[in-house]
């Protein structure tokens, strides 16, 4: 199991180049958004669709870095790792509306469980999230890889990399520190 | 109006007989006569659980008996296929089973006991096959739809993996492209999975190492 804290490209900047909306809420972004040439190369995880359908059923309002006529199209991979969509959160929700952030882990966190239900063996996850540190403007990835088991406390996870306390490499579960 | 309570405890009946037959020693005959008997009870099922897809809750369960039963006459085919010299039809009906009790565990919660049984399978999978290869492909899908209402999949309400009036939800892919293969230890898929390999200038079956022969376009046998 692997936490880590990495740095990321300025979301902002970059969607704007790509011609996408740059989120001031939630959003899901592609998994190659630092590496894509352009709009087209593009990839959302597989599981993107079925996680706006929960949020939406949740009454989670994403504030999605599409536009009404662009399609992202979906990668599929067949492995029994789950790979979860990569979250972007702003600093600005997070700080004006954290309840929302925890709705929208909470949502994830479920669907990660029943994803695995009835199964036997590995039950491994990929899942990372970008978040917009508050004072520094700049953006980190969490980044974790592990049994859904030792799946840490997202929610402080996410405040304590806002917030900078956390130091980019790899990390504790915030649960284990306290 | 449905006996549920009937029709689950005819079905625990049959799994609870099926299960003696359910090892490697038993008489391929009663394993392949409880087989059949587990299939005539799901059609059975099949046809009752049309009479109540108005009923989310009843149809479910249903599909959750129904897959249990598959589960066990897959095993009884695997105990079969092994003794009758099948290895690859063998792994077949495990990856079957497999699949099955899944889809009973995500179906409903009458199948919440099932634990003990993937244990067993995946002891049995680990017992009776050598280590595998498995490929894992990737594809890029720019069109899907949902199994349950034919609407692209994400502009409805229904999620991939979740029973609803009997079915289990499943995405369609409409428009997509193979954009790579690779070999995993740990696929989606335990049915995509090497099956000859090359060894010493001789192809092997990977599952019981005998040479594969083939015909040459001459009608000339080679290894």
């Amino acid at each position: 199991m692997s936490i880590e804290v990495k740095p990321f490209i300025n979301v902002r900047e970059r969607l704007m180049q790509l011609g996408l909306h740059a989120p001031t809420g939630i959003a899901i972004l592609p998994r190659n958004l630092e590496s894509a040439s352009d709009k087209a190369d593009l990839l959302h995880e597989s599981s993107t669709p079925t996680l706006r359908i929960l949020w939406r059923q949740g009454s989670l309002k994403e504030d999605r870095i599409e536009g009404p006529d662009d399609m992202i199209p979906t990668i599929h991979e067949k492995q029994a790792t789950f790979i979860a969509p990569m979250l972007f959160i702003s600093a600005a929700l997070l700080s004006e509306n954290p309840a929302a952030v925890s709705l929208a882990l909470n949502i994830l966190g479920n669907y990660i469980t029943q994803v695995f239900k009835g199964d036997f063996g590995s039950k491994r996850i990929k899942l990372s999230i970008v978040v917009e540190a508050t004072s520094s403007s700049s953006y980190k990835k969490i980044e974790y890889d592990g049994d859904t088991n030792t799946l840490p406390d997202l929610i402080e996870l996410v405040r304590e990399v806002s917030n900078d306390r956390s130091r980019e490499g790899k990390v504790e579960d915030p649960r284990n520190s306290k | 109006m449905i006996d549920l309570e009937k029709v689950r405890s005819r079905t625990q009946e049959i799994l609870s007989e099926g299960n003696k037959f359910c090892c490697l020693v038993r008489d391929a005959g009663f394993q392949k006569e409880h087989s059949q008997k587990l299939r005539a009870h799901k059609a059975e099922l099949s046809k009752i659980k049309e009479s109540c897809l108005d009923d989310d809750n009843s149809a479910n369960e249903i599909l959750a008996l129904e897959l249990m039963l598959d589960a066990q006459a897959h095993e009884l085919d695997m105990w079969v296929a092994l003794k009758e010299d099948h290895p690859a039809d063998a792994w077949e009906h495990l990856v079957s089973a497999q699949d099955a009790v899944r889809g009973a565990v995500q179906a409903h919660e009458v199948a919440h006991n099932l634990a003990a049984y993937q244990q067993k399978l995946h002891i049995a999978e680990k017992l009776l096959f050598p280590p595998q290869l498995f490929f894992s492909v990737s594809v890029v899908v720019r069109e899907s739809i949902c199994s349950i209402c034919n609407s692209p999949y994400g502009e409805c309400d229904h999620i991939v993996g979740r029973p609803y009036f009997g079915k289990l939800c499943s995405r369609i892919l409409k428009t997509s492209e193979v954009r790579e293969i690779s070999i995993v230890d740990d696929p989606a898929n335990k049915s995509c999975r090497v099956l000859e390999i090359a060894d010493g200038g001789i192809t092997r079956d990977f599952l019981t190492w005998r040479p594969i022969s083939r015909k040459t376009s001459e009608g000339e046998d080679t290894h």
